[in-house]
């Protein structure tokens, strides 16, 4: 009968859906509604309802199909009842979105429905009224609402509360209620009161469950919950009950799909690391943060797939963003932690950036800590330096580390260095974030030689790879697991909310002036293959004349435009404005500085405020945007200030964020909407379709996400359509492009370095591997062999099997050239640099005189140490450096000496706003205040490859150039590539440093905490968790003390109260 | 007969909207989903989605505790005229019992609570 349904309302399905769709997207858009039959979209989503109850499978029935097609039938009857005005009496309101409510749940849009009830509640329902029939109606209705909505534990408290003050007056009410009923219907009414009771019983059996996961001492809920809807409908089967009939089949179904997706069913019984881990995140403390349920993705994957029970060696988790990836990991974690508890294993944790490993590390330690778990990141700086290596080291069970959240190259260079074996405890589980980053150009073959090597290398090793959707999620977990492996992935999106995708333009209206007209922008939402909402019209956002008074001033630049739309789409919540370079996005900030976005500033954005005046001026431009709202967000700040920024956001504090589009490979915000005022990412090249669905993915603010893309013009709104247009498909290797784009340079992979320095990557593989494999006489023909251990080569037989062969030749003769004698492999692995650059290296620095003896601790950085320049110049010959050191040049040619005095001053400890001077015209002239464009620049090239390319070289040129060092001498001068990265002059500040504190606090905080920062990593970072206010001040004075103990709290993830 | 809750007001009403009648369907399918009424049912369902709810048989009852009146029916039947047409249908019966409606109940029970 249900198919029937479908097939006879197919048409009147899809036409009441665009309606809908069209009252949400007015609803949140517009201020005008939509013309719609709202009795056409009952009428439909009641029989789409009726379809559903015949869906709901039987006690022993399974039947994928159907439970497929229950899924998105009830999640389609939501849709219309969410778009219907609800009834004016407050009951039938109530009733209205309980079964609105309950679809949702049996349509996968629980998360839609708890968001839809919280930010629409539901009118006061009768529970107190003196007719006893009503009060119990209302009860009920609410009770199961709240279950529904689940806010944190107030909603949960409430039922159990309601529910027994309701049975405390049963007697006094029932009773004089009955006997004053109808004779007429006095059958039915007592009857649907039994029913109702039982209802309240199921409800408050749910509501302990959900915080408990046991009731009476029972964990199997289901069983409980049967015996009271099975008496309901015994009940409704005595009498005429249009109403609670349909209603507690509804809610039988889906009260059980609510017991299905409880954190306590889907983790039952896995392991007690796992239930300490679920207790912590429903727990009282956690207030509205507590986690009651595990997403529609979440549960397919770790219970209906059986992510827990799997002995898989290599999983491939493939997502939409925003599923909760995150979490999966936490729950691998724990099963990986426990299955080697008797090894002591550890894990990785793999994150594309920088912002990532801080902000990966600071939720696992949040997570996780409380299990005796601990979290620990080591820098993305190419080198392992005594601090680090202490915490690698650690052997006291109490402070050795568990999860280590590093980026690939870093842990790559660890596992060439052979820390896995010094660690002396296994590496069992590697987890990949964001691993479709393995066919990125630049990065992705560090990732997938690195995944190579530890397959091949580390016994234990297993493999979780978190991605976005990919069509070929199989084929990457069977390059890794073999046989072993297992591929989860959902075919169908899921969403946490609604996603509108739309281009903007401007669009002229009525002349205002002389040659000049008014305006109004104009939304055209676009078809995409996400399922995101479709109108036929175009939707008008309006106009603003304070951002721009006319036509020809509003379509002048797309950053007008962008400024414009993110005006009008910020009163729904908070807009992420990206544009594609820093200094646009200065000035794209700047035209949102408008009256009506001042406001007086919180003590968290004054925070902020201070911090950047301490520690970049208090000319600073961004200082003043935060008074008005509007954070930046791009490569040309300081990673600190990217943080707080960051941390702005998420307390709700900006209603703009405004980015540079790299913000995509990013951190996950709370925004109800996206304008992008280019589709770019710097020197012109279009986004990759998984990175703008990833962005279009992170907005799970609000019940409908936006995405807005702006068109100056009919061209680029074309360009704009086929952009949104493009699919991306199966994962594909870095490596076969790497080899497509060779050319003839293929048989010449000694010289290839040189020319195309992403082949350094490669050739280290095969130089490591060499080693590894104790340097055998028969290399050569066991190349084959390793290479097959790469995806690319697996798969590029099938890309052109005649490049294979030529691929081979230039390997063998690689493999040949390596195996010459004398030949400084060892050093491949020590570096990070190909054979040949480590050999340029060796040779330049014999030249200029670079030896043991030229590298002191003392003096390396001090003014007058001409050391350092000429080790810069050295750097500027390697290949793997080069591109960075010459971009921080600004393309003037090789300058050591420019190179060296920035670096002299950042460790030094001198402002950014000194170096910055580095980076403008006639910058030593002192008189001249620092601009916002140098200072961008600056920190551009600072933080973003000057530190840590030099730290790298540095480290890289000590290994080479050290040789004759003893182990003390060595041990004293491992922290000088560290002093470059971090930016300070004294070991123990690096300890501090790598703990998170500010630079200009580290340097003086560390000299009043020597014996503090000779205890393990965990002890210090215990010392300054428990370090008062007070106590900061007293080392860096009153007012600094305060604003940078408070920033570190901040950027630790600790309350600042 | 013109208060809100009279046979004329209600049948108007069915027809305006039809909240009443969906409830009816919903709480009808479960009982219809299998057994002899199925057919029926679903045939029904189908005639009232194809027609865009018009397809519909609407019966009126009106119970008086007064001598046939011959008008009670007529005059309900020219209003209900002017707001229903074909392809709705709309069959009005008129009941004159001998006791007080509000006894009723009682009657049909034979006093059985």
């Amino acid at each position: 009968m249900s198919r029937e349904i479908l097939d006879i309302l197919n048409d009147s399905r899809q036409q009441a859906l665009e309606q809908a769709q069209c009252i949400q997207v007015s609803r949140e858009l517009l201020e005008f509604p939509f013309d719609v039959d709202y009795e056409f979209i009952q009428r439909t989503a009641v029989f789409l309802e009726i379809a559903v109850l015949g869906l709901i499978p039987g006690e022993f029935e399974e039947d994928n199909l159907n439970q497929q097609e229950l899924r998105l039938v009830a999640a389609d009857a939501f849709r219309l009842l969410r778009a219907l005005p609800r009834p004016n009496n407050e009951l039938e309101a109530g009733i209205f979105l309980l079964r609105a409510g309950a679809l949702a749940v049996l349509g996968d849009k629980g998360v839609d429905a708890a968001r839809w009830l919280r930010e629409n509640s539901w009118p006061e329902l009768p529970v107190e009224s003196q007719d006893w029939s009503k009060r119990t109606w209302a009860t009920v209705v609410d009770a199961w609402l709240r279950l529904i909505r689940k806010n944190g534990w107030d909603d949960r408290d409430l039922v159990l509360e309601r529910i027994a003050s309701f049975r405390e007056v049963q007697s006094i009410f029932e009773k004089e209620h009955l006997q004053n009923l109808d004779i007429s219907n006095a059958k039915a009414t007592a009857l649907e009161l039994i029913g109702l009771y039982h209802l309240a019983k199921a409800a408050e059996i749910f509501a302990h469950y959900m915080t408990d996961g046991v009731v009476d001492g029972k964990y199997q809920i289901q069983e409980l919950l049967d015996t009271h809807f099975d008496r309901v409908l015994a009940v409704c089967r005595q009498a005429k009950m249009i109403q609670l009939e349909p209603l507690a089949i509804l809610l039988s179904a889906s009260a059980s799909q609510m017991a299905e997706n409880s954190i306590w069913t889907v983790t039952r019984a896995v392991n007690s690391r796992v239930s300490h881990f679920v207790k912590n995140l429903v727990d009282r403390g956690r207030g509205d943060k507590a986690i009651f349920d595990v997403l529609p993705p979440q549960r397919r994957v770790l219970a209906e797939r059986g992510l827990l029970g799997s002995s898989r060696r290599a999983v491939v988790v493939s997502l939409p963003t925003s599923s909760g990836k995150t979490m999966i990991a936490e729950f691998r974690i724990l099963q990986a932690l426990n299955q080697f508890a008797l090894d002591r294993g550890w894990i990785a944790y793999l994150v594309p950036t920088r912002a990532l490993v801080n902000q990966i590390s600071r939720q696992l330690r949040r997570d996780l800590s409380d299990l005796g778990i601990n979290v620990e990141q080591v820098s993305p700086a190419l080198e392992i330096d005594n601090v680090e290596s202490e915490l690698l080291s650690q052997k006291n069970p109490e402070n050795e580390f568990h999860i280590l959240v590093t980026t690939p190259e870093k842990l790559n260079l660890m596992l060439r260095q052979g820390w896995e074996a010094k660690i002396e405890r296994p590496l069992t589980l590697v987890i990949v974030d964001e691993a479709h980053n393995i066919q990125d150009a630049n990065r992705g073959l560090h990732l997938e030689l690195l995944l190579a090597t530890v397959n091949s290398e580390c016994q234990h090793a297993q493999f979780l790879l978190l991605t976005p959707f990919i069509g070929n999620a199989s084929e990457v977990a069977r390059w890794l697991g073999g046989r072993n492996s297992e591929d989860i992935s959902l075919a169908v999106d899921w969403q946490p909310n609604d996603r509108v995708i739309g281009i903007i333009q401007a669009d002229k209206t009525e002349e205002i002036g002389k040659n000049s007209f008014g305006y109004r922008l104009n939304m055209e939402t676009v078809h995409t293959t996400k399922q995101t909402l479709v109108v036929d019209d175009l939707l008008n956002l309006q106009n603003n004349t304070e951002i721009a008074p006319t036509y020809s001033s509003a379509a002048s630049s797309s950053s007008v435009l962008a400024a414009i739309a993110a005006q009008k789409l910020q009163q729904r919540g908070p807009v992420i404005i990206m544009h594609a370079r820093p200094d646009w996005v200065w000035s794209l900030a700047d035209r949102l500085k408008i009256e009506v976005n001042k406001k007086v500033p919180t003590n968290n954005i004054s925070l902020v405020q201070k911090f950047l005046e301490l520690e970049l001026g208090h000319e600073t431009p961004l200082i003043d945007l935060l008074s008005y709202g509007i954070g930046v967000h791009h490569a040309g700040l300081p990673d600190e200030v990217r943080t707080l920024v960051e941390w702005l956001f998420e307390e709700d504090e900006l209603n703009f964020l405004v980015a540079t589009t790299t913000i995509a490979q990013g951190v996950n915000f709370p925004v109800s909407g996206v304008v992008m005022a280019s589709h770019q990412y710097p020197y012109g090249k279009d986004m990759p379709p998984e990175d703008f669905w990833n962005i279009a993915g992170r907005i799970s603010h609000g019940t409908l996400g936006v995405v807005g893309l702006v068109a100056e013009n009919a061209n680029k709104a074309q360009k704009l359509r086929e952009f949104i247009d493009k699919q991306f498909g199966e994962l594909n290797s870095a490596l076969i492009e790497l080899i497509l784009e060779a050319g003839e340079q293929l048989s010449d992979l000694k010289g290839i370095v040189n020319q195309k320095p992403r082949w350094s990557a490669f050739v280290q593989y095969l130089a490591h591997t060499y080693r590894q494999m104790g340097q055998p006489e028969d290399f050569i023909n066991q190349t084959e062999q390793i290479l097959r251990n790469t995806f690319g080569f697996r798969k590029l037989r099938a890309v052109d099997s005649s490049l294979v062969d030529r691929f081979l030749e230039g390997v063998h003769s690689y493999a040949k050239y390596i195996q010459e004698p004398g030949q400084p492999i060892s050093l491949v692995d020590s570096t990070g640099f190909s054979l040949e650059s480590v050999k340029t290296v060796l040779r330049e620095s014999h030249k200029q005189g670079i030896g043991a003896n030229a590298w002191n601790a003392e003096s390396l950085f001090s003014p007058e140490n001409q050391d350092l320049q000429n080790m810069m110049g050295i750097l500027l010959d390697v290949p793997e450096l080069r591109e960075n050191l010459k971009d921080v040049t600004g393309g003037e040619g090789p300058d050591g000496d420019k190179l060296s005095l920035i670096v002299k001053d950042w460790v030094n400890g001198l402002p950014i706003t000194s170096i910055a001077r580095y980076f403008m015209k006639n910058g030593s002239d002192q008189t001249k205040p620092v601009t916002t464009k140098a200072m961008t620049k600056c920190a551009q090239n600072l933080f973003g490859r000057l530190i840590q390319t030099t730290a790298w070289g540095l480290g890289a040129l000590l290994s080479i150039t050290g040789r004759q060092l003893t182990e003390d001498e060595m041990r004293a001068l491992n922290n000088l590539p560290s002093r470059v990265y971090y930016g300070v002059n004294d070991d123990n500040a690096i300890t501090l440093r790598l703990l998170g504190v500010s630079r200009s606090a580290a340097m003086k905080l560390a000299d009043s905490m020597d014996d503090v920062l000779n205890q393990p990593l965990t002890d210090v970072r215990d010392y300054l968790h428990n370090m008062d206010k007070p106590a900061w001040q007293q080392v860096l004075g009153e007012q600094e003390g305060e604003v940078y103990r408070d920033v570190w709290r901040v950027l630790e993830g600790l309350s600042i109260e | 007969m013109k208060a809100p809750t009279g046979m004329t007001n209600q049948l108007k009403n069915l027809v305006e909207d039809s909240t009443p009648i969906l409830a009816l369907i919903r709480w009808l399918y479960s009982r219809c989903k299998t057994g002899p009424h199925k057919k029926s049912f679903d045939s029904a369902c189908k005639l009232f989605i194809e027609s865009g709810r018009k397809k519909v048989f609407l019966c009126g009852v009106l119970v008086r505790h007064t001598p046939p009146i011959e008008k009670d029916l007529r005059k309900s039947g020219q209003e209900l005229a002017d707001v229903i047409g074909p392809p709705t249908v709309c069959h009005l019966f008129a009941i004159y019992i001998p006791c007080m409606v509000e006894d009723l109940p009682n009657r049909v029970t034979g006093g059985r609570k």
